[in-house]
This record gives C-alpha cells, sequence and structure tokens, in this order.
C-alpha cells in the first residue's frame, strides 16, 4: 500500500538529485577557491534544476486501462489502452504491459532477441507518447498491441504507466493497473468433410433423408396426385404415357452432433499457434472445426466437455451465433481428471439418431468406456484421436527417467490395445489429421445406415 | 550482478530510437574529453575515464552513473585545467548538458518503448536555450575575469549568499509540496 502511494505520487528522479548535488557540492567549491570556470561548468545544471523546480507538476493523473476487445480468435491481435490524464507539467507519458504466457508484443521496430534475468525473453511491450497530444475524452490514449497465441481466457497486464516532467525530473508512477481478462476463441483447425452425415432427422440443413419430400435432390418419377404442384410435372413422360407424372425430390434434413470434448488429461506442451500442440489444443481446435463445419451445413450440434474442473453443457443450436457460444465455452475448457465418477454411469443425454464425435487423446480408458457404452446403445460414434506427436514424448522432467520412460511405453501399448478392442465393437478411430478426417468414417456410417434401413 | 545484466539486457533489446538517446550522453562525454585536452588538462587517463564513463552512462542512464561522470569531469577539470578561465570551457559545459538530457530522457522512457519524434524535437529544442544560457554564462565569465581587479572575498561571498538564498528557498517550496493539503 506504501508502495501503491509512493508511485501514486511525483517524486524527484535521479536526473533531479544530480542536478542538485552537483550544484551545492561544486558551486560553493568554486566561490570559495575562486573559480569562476567550475561555476560555468556548473551552470547548465543550475538552469536545468531551476526549469526543473519551476515546472514540478502538482496534479496526480487520472488513469485506466481497457482492451479493445472482449474476445478474439487465437492468433489474432489486440490492443491494450491505457488512457492517461495529462496533467499540468506532464511532459512524457509511459505505458507497459507485463509480459504474460501466450500474448506477444506486436512489433513496430526490429528487435535483437535477449532473456532477462529470469530467463524470459524481453518483449517489445510499452509505448510512449508525448503528453501535449490529441485526447480523447481528456485523456491522452496509449496503446499497446498484442497477439494472443493460444485459446482461454488470456490476461493482458498489468499495464504499468508512468509520468515524467520537464527534463525527466519528476516522475509519477509506475503505477500498475490490474489485467484484464480477454476471451481467445480456438482457431477452428482447417477441416471439411463432403461426406454426409448418418442420421439425418429435422426439416432443414443440406443433408438428404431417406424420406421424400420438398428438396432438391431427384427422387423418382411417379404419377401425379392431389395436392402435387404444377411445377413439378414432369411433361416428356407425361406425354408419352398419356398420363400426369411428377419428379419427386428427398427432403433436404439436418441432423444432430453431437461433440464429446474428452479434458481430462493435457499432455504435452503447447508452444501456441505457432509453436508445439498439446493434446489439449488438438482437442479443442477439432471440436471447433467440427462444430463450426456443421454448423455451417445447417445442422444442429451440442458440446459437453468431460472434466472435472470444467463439466461444460452447450444444449443443441444452430446458427452463426450458437457456434460463437461454441466456441466461447471451448476457451474456458481446463483440463481436470474425474476419477470419481464412473464413466458407465455418466448420462450424457444423447438420443438415438444422433451423430457422436467424441475427440479425445485416449490416454484415460473412460472415453472409449463412454464410446463403447453409446454405441452399444445404438448411436453413431466416431472417436477423434487427439494424442497426435505428444505419445511420442514424455514432459521433459520425465525425460531423464528411465522408469518413468518405460511407464509411458506400457501405457501406450495398453492404448493401442484398447483401441483395437473399442474398434471390434464397431466405434470408428481415426487419428485428427486436419481437413478430411471424418470422411471415411462418416462415408461408412451412412453406408451401413442405409443398410440397416434396406 | 543481476542489476548489471538487466542494464545489459535492456541495452540489447533497446529500440534504435531510445540508443540513439543514450548515444547522445556518450557525444556529450566525448565532447567533454576533447574540451579538456584542448584545455591542456589531465592526462591521457582522465580523458580515457572521462569517455568510459560516459560509456556507463549508456548502459545505466537513469541510475547513479551520471552523477559519477559529472563529478568526474567536473573533478578532473578543476584538477587539470589551472586557469580561472578557457575558451574550451563553452565545449565542456555543452558536453555536460548533452550527457545529462541525454541519460534524463533515456532514463525517462521504457528502454523497450520507441522515443516519440516530438519529445526528442522538445528535448533538443530546450537542450539549445540551456546552452545558449549557457553561452552567456561563459561570456560574463570571461568579462568577469579580464575585468577582475582583486574585488576581495565580496563577490565569494555575495555568491555563497546567493546559493544559501536558493537554497532556503528550495526547501520552503518543498516543504509546501510536501504538506497535507498541497494540491
Amino acid at each position: 500500500m506504501a508502495a501503491f502511494e509512493r508511485a501514486d505520487a511525483w517524486r524527484p528522479t535521479h536526473a533531479l538529485q544530480r542536478c542538485l548535488v552537483a550544484v551545492l557540492a561544486i558551486a560553493p567549491v568554486a566561490l570559495v577557491f575562486r573559480r569562476p570556470d567550475l561555476l560555468v561548468l556548473v551552470s547548465p545544471l543550475a538552469l536545468v534544476l531551476a526549469w526543473s523546480l519551476a515546472t514540478r507538476p502538482q496534479e496526480r493523473p487520472d488513469h485506466r486501462f481497457a482492451l479493445s476487445h472482449a474476445q478474439v480468435r487465437e492468433g489474432d491481435q489486440a490492443l491494450a489502452v491505457a488512457d492517461v490524464e495529462p496533467v499540468e507539467g506532464a511532459e512524457v507519458l509511459s505505458a507497459a504491459l507485463t509480459p504474460a504466457p501466450y500474448v506477444t508484443a506486436v512489433l513496430r521496430e526490429r528487435m535483437r532477441q535477449a532473456r532477462d534475468s529470469d530467463d524470459l525473453l524481453v518483449q517489445r511491450t510499452s509505448t510512449v507518447v508525448e503528453a501535449a497530444g490529441p485526447q480523447v475524452q481528456g485523456y491522452r490514449r496509449l496503446l499497446v498491441g498484442v497477439r494472443v497465441t493460444r485459446w482461454g481466457v488470456r490476461r493482458i497486464g498489468p499495464m504499468q504507466v508512468a509520468a515524467t516532467s520537464a527534463w525527466g525530473a519528476w516522475r509519477w508512477g509506475p503505477l500498475s493497473m490490474d489485467a484484464q481478462a480477454l476471451r481467445v476463441l480456438p482457431q477452428p483447425a482447417a477441416f471439411d468433410t463432403s461426406a454426409p452425415a448418418p442420421h439425418p432427422r429435422g426439416l432443414v440443413g443440406m443433408h438428404r433423408s431417406s424420406r421424400p419430400g420438398e428438396g432438391s435432390e431427384f427422387a423418382t418419377i411417379r404419377p401425379f396426385q392431389v395436392g402435387d404442384r404444377l411445377r413439378r410435372i414432369h411433361w416428356p413422360r407425361s406425354s408419352r404415357t398419356g398420363e400426369l407424372h411428377v419428379t419427386s425430390s428427398y427432403a433436404d434434413q439436418d441432423t444432430h452432433v453431437a461433440v464429446l470434448v474428452d479434458a481430462h488429461y493435457d499432455l504435452g506442451r503447447s508452444g501456441g499457434l505457432d509453436g508445439d500442440v498439446s493434446s489439449l489444443d488438438r482437442s479443442v481446435r477439432a471440436a471447433a472445426a467440427v462444430a463450426e463445419h456443421f454448423l455451417q451445413q445447417g445442422d444442429r450440434v451440442s458440446l459437453r466437455v468431460l472434466s472435472a474442473r470444467t463439466p461444460l453443457l452447450v444444449p443443441v443450436g444452430t446458427g452463426k451465433r450458437h457456434g460463437v457460444r461454441i466456441l466461447d465455452t471451448l476457451s474456458r475448457v481446463q483440463a481436470s481428471v474425474d476419477d470419481r465418477t464412473d464413466p458407465q454411469r455418466v448420462h450424457l443425454g444423447i438420443g438415438s439418431g444422433t451423430l457422436v464425435v467424441m475427440i479425445s487423446s485416449l490416454v484415460s480408458p473412460d472415453a472409449l468406456t463412454q464410446a463403447a457404452t453409446l454405441a452399444a446403445r445404438g448411436t453413431s460414434v466416431v472417436v477423434v484421436d487427439a494424442l497426435g506427436d505428444a505419445a511420442a514424448r514424455l514432459a521433459p522432467s520425465g525425460e531423464r527417467d528411465p522408469l518413468a520412460r518405460t511407464a509411458w511405453r506400457i501405457r501406450m501399448l495398453e492404448r493401442d490395445r484398447e483401441i483395437r478392442r473399442i474398434r471390434a465393437q464397431g466405434v470408428a478411430v481415426v487419428p485428427w489429421l486436419g481437413a478430411g478426417s471424418l470422411d471415411v468414417v462418416l462415408v461408412e456410417l451412412a453406408r451401413r445406415r442405409r443398410r440397416v434401413g434396406a | 550482478m543481476g542489476e548489471l545484466r538487466e542494464h545489459w539486457v535492456n541495452l540489447r533489446t533497446a529500440t534504435p530510437s531510445h540508443l540513439r538517446v543514450r548515444l547522445v550522453a556518450l557525444a556529450g562525454a566525448v565532447v567533454v574529453a576533447l574540451s579538456l585536452a584542448a584545455a591542456g588538462g589531465g592526462g591521457p587517463v582522465a580523458w580515457g575515464g572521462t569517455v568510459l564513463l560516459g560509456a556507463l552512462v549508456v548502459l545505466q542512464p537513469g541510475g547513479i552513473m551520471p552523477a559519477f561522470f559529472l563529478v568526474w569531469a567536473i573533478a578532473a577539470w578543476w584538477a587539470g585545467v589551472p586557469g580561472p578561465w578557457h575558451w574550451a570551457l563553452l565545449p565542456a559545459a555543452w558536453g555536460l548538458l548533452l550527457v545529462h538530457a541525454g541519460a534524463a530522457l533515456a532514463a525517462s522512457v521504457p528502454p523497450q518503448a520507441t522515443v516519440p519524434r516530438a519529445v526528442v524535437v522538445r528535448y533538443a529544442a530546450r537542450v539549445g536555450v540551456v546552452a545558449a544560457a549557457v553561452t552567456l554564462v561563459w561570456g560574463l565569465a570571461a568579462l568577469a575575469v579580464g575585468a577582475r581587479s582583486g574585488g576581495g572575498p565580496l563577490p565569494s561571498v555575495l555568491g555563497l549568499a546567493l546559493l544559501a538564498g536558493a537554497l532556503l528557498g528550495y526547501v520552503r517550496l518543498r516543504r509546501h509540496h510536501t504538506a497535507p493539503d498541497a494540491p
């Protein structure tokens, strides 16, 4: 508190103190020893001292800190905005943002890479403006551009602001302002599928239904019935047979895609959007991609996050706003093991005819158990393996421990066996490879469905 | 050691504009050293020490180093240059002003921030004003030295009294600003 009060006042700087000391020490010597040359030498410091004392600022600047955006996507830029009141006497205003994980500065000038005494990379997250410039609502605006490289709720700040007077003689601050939270939505991994969803059920969407109805996909030519639209009359067949015939089509229908994200573990090290990818990074980005893809097709999508810390749920919905809601929920995912709940007793609220896309690193057998339970009920389940490269690596702390390496290899062998077993039960398990990852599986599910329907 | 490393990291990661401001201080130190040499004061140790301390000001503009430099430079002049007046006093005083102004501006802004051109221009204008005033003082000193015919201790006593008065005024001003009901 005392430190805050000390910072929230105009204090003399080293520059003022050295002028004062130089004048007080050298001027008497010059006078006593009759050395006017020393007086000439000290005269610039005496003039600067007088100038500094005459222009000492009196008021404390008002200040505030905000972000330009409430939420951004991974890799996007945002502005940290510090507003400082340019009080009389203040000349140079500066702001500096405290570095935070996955928050990098937007460079405006070239800079050498260097690490500080805490071995942290020094970033250019500070800015300086002249107090006498254009104002916004009576404040001078200091902008620091930042780029966030990982999804989640990121802390931007604390922001420190300071002001100095003429000749850098008096300083106000640096005063710390609390960090602001910025929601960073996951950047959906590249994903596209041309395969149909296996269980279209509703009456909107882009998938072809097995039922006839209003739609764009041709089904057959049949005799005219009361109620058929005149524009559907097929004139060539009608004139040939002498009886009115119409073209019929399949109804365009939607499907319910339930995305389940297994967030019990986060394996591997995340280096942000441009660096290494952890298993949870891959899971979240894959879930975002799958949800965005099916929503764009007009399907209904729900989301469920399986984690002890953030058991999040987004009910079924469709549209762009629903997509943002899903991304927002995904940005709040935190990995935490839930070892107290029996996976077979968890009620996921998934009805028949739903396409379940479970995204998991498959390190815990719980996810596979839940997938098997759903498949046993007749639900179409696709399990996306999000472990990726993290399977080959251990945490740096475990690299040196031969026992840890052996234990990890054993667990990976067990995992392979569990995956083979669940495949044998009819659950498709595919590694996440980006675009087209689910194509083969969805085609197979749709074919199987048609065979069962026939 | 950690603090020294911080200064070194700050120097390495400083923006080009910030580095230019710091180099102004080094330029001032070189001017002081050349002036000292021109006035026939000191020797290679004094001149080299002046430039070395100037380089240390570049490394640590916000700490004690600029004060060390000022004390060193003025002490070197006092010890090395005999006369009460020399033409090289003027560039030496300008050099001291450059060192002080460069260090003060460099210490006012974070090293990783770009120093706005408007701020640099403002400082340059002020340095010009003070340099002009110093030139006036230098000229008056030349006249005083040339016209000096003894005078006794009166000028020194008057000067000391003036200094004491200024100090008293500063103390009163500071007490006024730090009073509880001060703005």
